[in-house]
């Protein structure tokens, strides 16, 4: 039977000498849910990811795993994937290499797609921007690990891949929580099951398109 | 993942440290094997350099692609130290080496 995982992350504090990003942050997922996370830009969505996994020191944070009392926050990545919204797969590596060190069968990106086919020996930096965000997107939803944190995942990327990414996410969430952010809140909200809005450094969870009004994300 | 396995793994994400430092590591190398005596020197200028090399690599994009090896379970601090671990290590070996032939030599 497969075990359900929470992860809790909570009081989030971030700042950056006066500016004050993140104030008292949380997010919840769980495996079998896709959790949304909105936000205008500047919000500080992508700093709360960075916060989580350890690339940026936050001045408060606070993880758990289930009921764990302690967490490794050094070796979050054990547990934690995370999709930066940059590409992430240093330029000079082949795609074959990443899906290696990720222990992830590329034969099944091609079978997500056939034009991957003649790339698994070719340097990220050889490939257009788009085929490396396709790439790191099926690389990363198809890694190990409990939990899955996608940055603007859709962004630079065709229609097409947006639609079969979505249900890539759907098929993928049987077995992991997944954390989405992107700015087309409509593809974002498609496949969400929980959804948080950021603002002014806080979280506030949003249960109707007339939250993201009231919130001042959207006009209508 | 294991110890030995991040040292490995290092050898991709801190490559630009191991190039540079390899150079600085040569170089002070050459020089005990001259002239033993100038080791005190050699190993503060390989301490001085660390600093240099750190900034060299930092404003050279790394963060971009830490986010990489973050997932594979590396932590923020081992990113940044193993290289340098690794490379001081070598160095102290290689110069004592060194220090070695240049005593037999002279």
């Amino acid at each position: 039977m497969q075990s359900l995982d929470t992860l809790l992350v909570d009081s989030v504090q971030l700042a950056f000498g006066r500016l004050q990003v993140l104030k008292s942050a949380f997010i919840t997922a769980r495996t079998g849910r896709v959790t949304g996370v909105l936000g205008r830009n500047g919000t500080g969505k992508s700093c709360l990811f960075k916060c989580i996994m350890g690339g940026i020191k936050p001045q408060n944070l606070f993880i758990r795993f289930n009921e764990e009392m302690d967490t490794d926050y050094g070796h979050i990545g054990e547990r934690i994937k995370y999709l930066p919204q940059h590409e992430f797969i240093p330029p000079k590596m082949t795609l074959g290499e990443a899906f290696d060190l990720y222990g992830v069968d590329y034969d099944g990106l091609v079978t997500f797609d056939p034009k991957f086919h003649t790339c698994q020996r070719r340097m990220a930096r050889e490939l257009s921007g788009g085929e490396v965000r396709v790439a790191e997107m099926y690389m990363v939803l198809n890694s190990g690990g409990e939990f899955c944190i996608l940055d603007e995942p859709f962004s630079n990327i065709a229609p097409k891949y947006v639609e079969k990414m979505q249900a890539m996410i759907l098929e993928q969430k049987a077995s992991k929580g997944i954390i989405i952010s992107d700015h087309l809140y409509e593809q974002v909200i498609s496949v969400t099951d929980d959804l948080f809005l950021l603002r002014g450094g806080y979280t506030f969870p949003i249960k109707s398109r007339d939250d993201l009004i009231r919130h001042g994300y959207i006009l209508r | 993942m294991t110890l030995l396995s991040k040292i490995r793994l290092s050898g991709k994400f801190g490559k630009p440290v191991y190039v540079v430092s390899a150079l600085v590591t040569l170089v002070m190398a050459g020089f005990t094997v001259f002239d033993p005596l100038l080791l005190p020197e050699c190993l503060l200028l390989k301490l001085a350099s660390i600093p240099f090399i750190f900034y060299l690599i930092s404003v050279s994009g790394q963060r971009q692609k830490m986010y990489f090896y973050l997932n594979l379970g590396i932590s923020r601090n081992e990113f940044r130290i193993i290289p340098y671990a690794v490379d001081l290590v070598v160095f102290i070996v290689l110069i004592i080496i060194s220090v070695m032939i240049g005593n037999a030599i002279s």
